[in-house]
């Protein structure tokens, strides 16, 4: 093996080091210890090599970056397509192939973070973020997805900031996107049970998002979640105005109506979005409860006396049912509540005294609720007649 | 009418000074260094593309056979055709500015580039840093003999192209400076840093150009979180060094024996490496080339830590053997790779056990990649500067002071040498070290003798001090008073100054050069080749003279003559 030692051998060494670090005479002609310098066309070879070099290089160069940008977006599309397709382990490999070899382009980094992100790597997620956001910090998907990190490590502060960055960041499609970001916020919020606050955050998006049927439906749906239905009416309405054939939004404004106890306008979009969708329970489900609470409620404006008396009677009805319903055997004798119930349903309709009547039905529900917290579904309008009569009590 | 100036006129205007030349081939080095570099890196990444394709360990055969005849063709063609260009480019480097007037041959450039882009592109776990050194080096050489430099320019053209080649191979030019001063020159050397440093940055200026202004490695943010953490880091620079002295005592063990084996095996052990790097490919693809993906890929958090010391463990196993078999690369990305792993191992590890809350792993794998190189190459300088270049993160510096010094000191204290060092000392060579020029230099106050001459106050003339001496020669005297304090002073023999002449007139003329009790006995020995004694004096009172140091003492203990009789002794007889 020719090594070092061997290379020196071929040194010829002719003097002594004098100190550490000496020169010794070589094979090589000695420089001498001062030179003239070399003629003028020395100088222009030089120059001509620098400059043919500077062209060869500039020429790899070029060549280098085309063909990594190629081979980075070839990892990029076949990475998105394994995605697509469910490969969430290829479509990873693929798409860091493509960061490895193109760092700068923001693009990659977000899709791979996303990715990692769905795959329950949020660590890694945040590494290829930090990047992007350093290049550009007022990239409003890139602090999004920042946020969708934050989350996922549990770092709520940090989820918000990012949120809010997101928000107010640079978005290719304005407004939709920002909505979008500004509805997630929202559901951010309502998910750690801050109601207040994202009924805020959803109440300015109502003034700046786009009136979108598709955004206010989700603007009202959250309201609605948020506790908020009164809110949440307006924007649904508008939501039907602009898309009359839009089921969700009947189905949301119904919801929205139906917790207002505004059950006659429950119902009818309740029917609307039954008509468009007949397969969905849930609109048929309010159109009926609100269809039992009108046909139950006495306190319904316009009602004939007699047909006010009678409902009462079939709420007494009703109540003295559900509390033996809720007994864990059935009195014998009956007690005295419902003695005293039984004695008013005994009588004659135009006979029924609604002041008596409404303190039994009552105490006959309270004694039920007291054993049954869970309403069963033939009794839930009773249940929702009895709240709105104590609405408009506490309202007097 | 005859013509104001001719040619003639101009051409003695084209002829540039030694000095100029000088300054001018350390930018051109750093140009023609970063050119080239840059094509080194490229060529590197091609191959590699074409060899291993995208993402490394895609295709299997290519995974197996690619680093087996990479690193066989590789360590042929310098076997066979271009000798010059095996080994460590750092050691060749240092052996041509200590044995051969900084004269680097051409061939061993190209051979360099051939053979270390072969065998790097097609998958041999080394890297192509020490080759940049040592092609940077041989562009400084071919450039100072086309440009005729003197003798004493051409021994130090070398460490500049060097710098160039770091330079441009890392994108950092501070840490080629540093790596130059502290391994290939083994001290600071005034005259040529400036050299140095033009060189470095025009590198660093070209390869940027071409190739982007990004650090290294892309390291993500991140803060420290807790100070009881600088425990963790000393703990990775505990590791770092245990495992730095291994590695360096493992692969020199490893390439002693390889040397020794017959003539029959020898060629045979580049194709018998590389398939072993082949085969570990198929399982850990992350060992093949430089490695530099996989440590941003560590950076980014994608191993965990059990996989992340596997890596570690079986890139430095792969590169010792790769190395020792003779498949032409170099050592410095590979130590990098085995520090980052291990740092983020440990930082892995630690996170689920450490009672405070830890920092992300980049901050690990940076500090482990500092630690490893310290204790290896023994640069602890050059290391701290590298981690804070390549990831352009400035918070990451105080773990990685603690993390290296602690390195540095446990390889110290476990290896007696460095790798370059014993590198070089397997191939017969002997070169300077910091570390062993530390342990050879010797303080000055040891050699001192007592300052036992006539004194005088500076308002006294020669004739007073004459009188002191009784008749006897006056050859030197301490002049005293005024603000300078005492002096040393020596009295002409020929011509004598009269009696009249006043003392402190003598001493403005012939005081003597002062040392302090701290320098160096290497820089006394300059100053005594004017005059065979120096004062001495104290640094927090330098108007009193403590002794002297005599040139008889100094020479003696560097064994250049016998020792002289004590002063006392010699003042006796007289």
């Amino acid at each position: 093996m020719i090594e070092l030692a061997d290379a020196i051998d071929r040194i010829r060494i002719a003097g002594q080091a004098a100190s550490i670090g000496a020169a010794c005479v070589t094979d090589h002609p000695p420089s001498p210890p001062s030179t003239p310098g070399p003629p003028v066309h020395v100088y222009v070879l030089v120059a001509a090599a620098l400059a043919a070099m500077f062209a060869g290089t500039t020429w790899l160069g070029r060549e280098y970056h085309d063909t990594k940008a190629a081979r980075a977006d070839a990892h990029f599309t076949r990475g998105r397509v394994l995605l697509d397709a469910g490969d969430a382990e290829g479509g990873i490999i693929e798409l860091r192939a493509a960061v490895t070899l193109d760092r700068g382009n923001p693009d990659y980094a977000r899709r791979l973070a996303r990715a990692l992100i769905a795959a329950g790597a949020p660590r890694e997620a945040q590494t290829y973020l930090d990047g992007v956001l350093a290049a550009d910090p007022t990239s409003g998907l890139a602090n999004l997805t920042q946020a969708q990190v934050a989350r996922a490590l549990d770092d709520p502060d940090a989820a918000e900031a990012y949120y809010q960055r997101a928000w107010f960041g640079v978005w290719p499609e304005g407004q939709q996107q920002r909505a979008l970001v500004g509805f997630e916020l929202a559901e951010y919020l309502l998910s750690r049970g801050e109601t207040t606050r994202a009924v805020g955050v959803l109440s300015q998006l109502s003034t700046d998002m786009p009136d979108t049927p598709r955004l206010l439906v989700r603007l009202g749906g959250l309201l609605l979640e948020a506790g908020a239905a009164a809110d949440a009416v307006p924007a649904l309405e508008r939501a039907v105005e602009r898309d009359a054939e839009n089921a969700e939004a009947w189905r949301t404004l119904a919801s929205a109506q139906f917790v207002t106890r505004n059950y006659a306008t429950a119902r009818l979009a309740a029917l609307r979005a039954s008509e468009l969708a007949p397969e969905d329970g849930d609109a048929r489900r309010i159109a009926d409860t609100s269809a039992a609470v009108l046909r139950l409620d006495p306190g319904q404006p316009r009602l004939a006396t007699r047909e006010r008396l009678r409902r009462w009677q079939l709420m007494l009805q009703l109540a003295a049912e559900a509390y033996d319903a809720c007994l864990p055997q059935p009195e014998d004798p009956p007690g005295p509540l419902r003695t005293q119930a039984n004695t008013l349903l005994a009588l004659r309709v135009t006979a029924v005294d609604e002041e008596v009547v409404l303190p039994v039905i009552e105490q006959l529900w309270q004694d039920r609720a007291a054993r049954c917290p869970v309403v069963p579904e033939a009794f839930t309008a009773l249940s929702l007649v009895l709240d709105a009569l104590a609405s408009r009590e506490t309202a007097r | 009418m005859k013509a104001p100036y001719t040619l003639a006129d101009f051409r003695p205007t084209w002829r540039l000074g030694d000095t100029q030349r000088y300054l001018l081939l350390s930018i051109l080095i750093g140009i023609f260094a970063g050119l080239l570099v840059t094509v080194f890196h490229v060529s590197i990444d091609m191959l590699s593309w074409r060899v291993l394709g995208t993402p490394i360990g895609a295709n299997p055969w290519a995974t197996v056979l690619g680093p087996a005849v990479g690193a066989t063709a590789a360590a042929w063609l310098v076997r066979l055709g271009i000798p010059s260009a095996q080994g460590s480019g750092i050691t060749y480097t240092k052996s041509a500015i200590y044995v051969s007037d900084g004269y680097i041959p051409s061939s061993s450039v190209f051979g360099k580039f051939l053979a270390c882009a072969l065998s790097i592109g097609s998958g041999a776990p080394l890297g192509p840093e020490d080759p940049a050194l040592q092609m940077g080096a041989g562009v400084a050489s071919r450039l100072g003999r086309t440009l005729r430099l003197s003798r004493d320019h051409m021994r130090q053209i070398a460490p500049v192209g060097a710098a160039a080649g770091i330079a441009a191979a890392f994108n950092t030019p501070i840490t080629a400076v540093l790596f130059v001063i502290e391994e290939v020159l083994s001290g600071w050397d005034a005259g040529v840093l400036g050299s140095i440093v033009l060189a470095a940055v025009s590198a660093s200026v070209v390869t940027r150009t071409f190739l982007g202004d990004e650090p290294l490695f892309q390291v993500p943010r991140f803060t420290l979180t807790d100070p009881s953490e600088l425990l963790l880091y000393a703990g990775i620079g505990l590791a770092g060094g245990l495992a730095g002295a291994l590695y360096t005592r493992g692969l020199l063990t490893l390439r002693a024996r390889a040397r020794r084996a017959s003539p029959w095996t020898t060629p045979l052990l580049p194709l018998a490496a590389g398939l072993a790097v082949g085969v570990t490919g198929l399982l850990l693809p992350q060992v093949l080339g430089a490695g530099y993906g996989a440590i941003d890929a560590a950076l980014h958090d994608e191993f965990p830590w059990g996989l992340l010391l596997a890596l570690g463990v079986a890139k430095a196993i792969l590169t010792a053997v790769c190395f020792s078999a003779g498949v032409p690369g170099g050592l410095f990305a590979p130590t990098l790779f085995v520090g980052a792993m291990l740092g983020g191992g440990i930082g892995g590890l630690a996170a689920g056990y450490w009672p405070a809350p830890t920092s992300p792993a980049s901050a690990y794998v940076l500090v482990g990649m500092g630690t490893f190189f310290a204790a290896v190459f023994r640069t602890p300088m050059t290391s701290i500067f590298m981690v804070f270049e390549v990831s352009a993160t400035y918070v990451i510096i105080l773990p990685v002071m603690v993390a290296n010094t602690v390195a540095y000191l446990v390889s110290r204290s476990l290896q007696t040498q460095s790798l370059f060092e014993g590198l070089t000392r397997q191939d017969g060579a002997r070169f300077p070290t910091a570390e062993g020029r530390e342990r050879r230099t010797r303080p000055v106050e040891r050699l001192m003798a007592a300052a036992d001459y006539p004194r005088a106050p500076r308002t006294a003339t020669l004739g007073d001090a004459r009188r002191l001496k009784a008749g006897a020669a006056l050859d030197f005297l301490i002049v005293d008073g005024g603000e300078t304090g005492e002096q040393l002073v020596r009295v002409p023999a020929d011509p004598a100054p009269p009696d009249e002449t006043p003392l402190d007139d003598l001493a403005r003329q012939h005081a003597l050069e002062e040392l302090h009790p701290d320098d160096r006995l290497d820089d006394a020995l300059e100053l005594l080749g004017d005059h065979p004694v120096i004062a001495v004096v104290g640094r927090g009172a330098p108007t009193r003279v403590l002794g002297v140091l005599r040139r008889e003492h100094v020479l003696a203990a560097y064994g250049l003559t016998a020792p002289p009789r004590p002063v006392s002794e010699t003042r006796a007889a007289t």
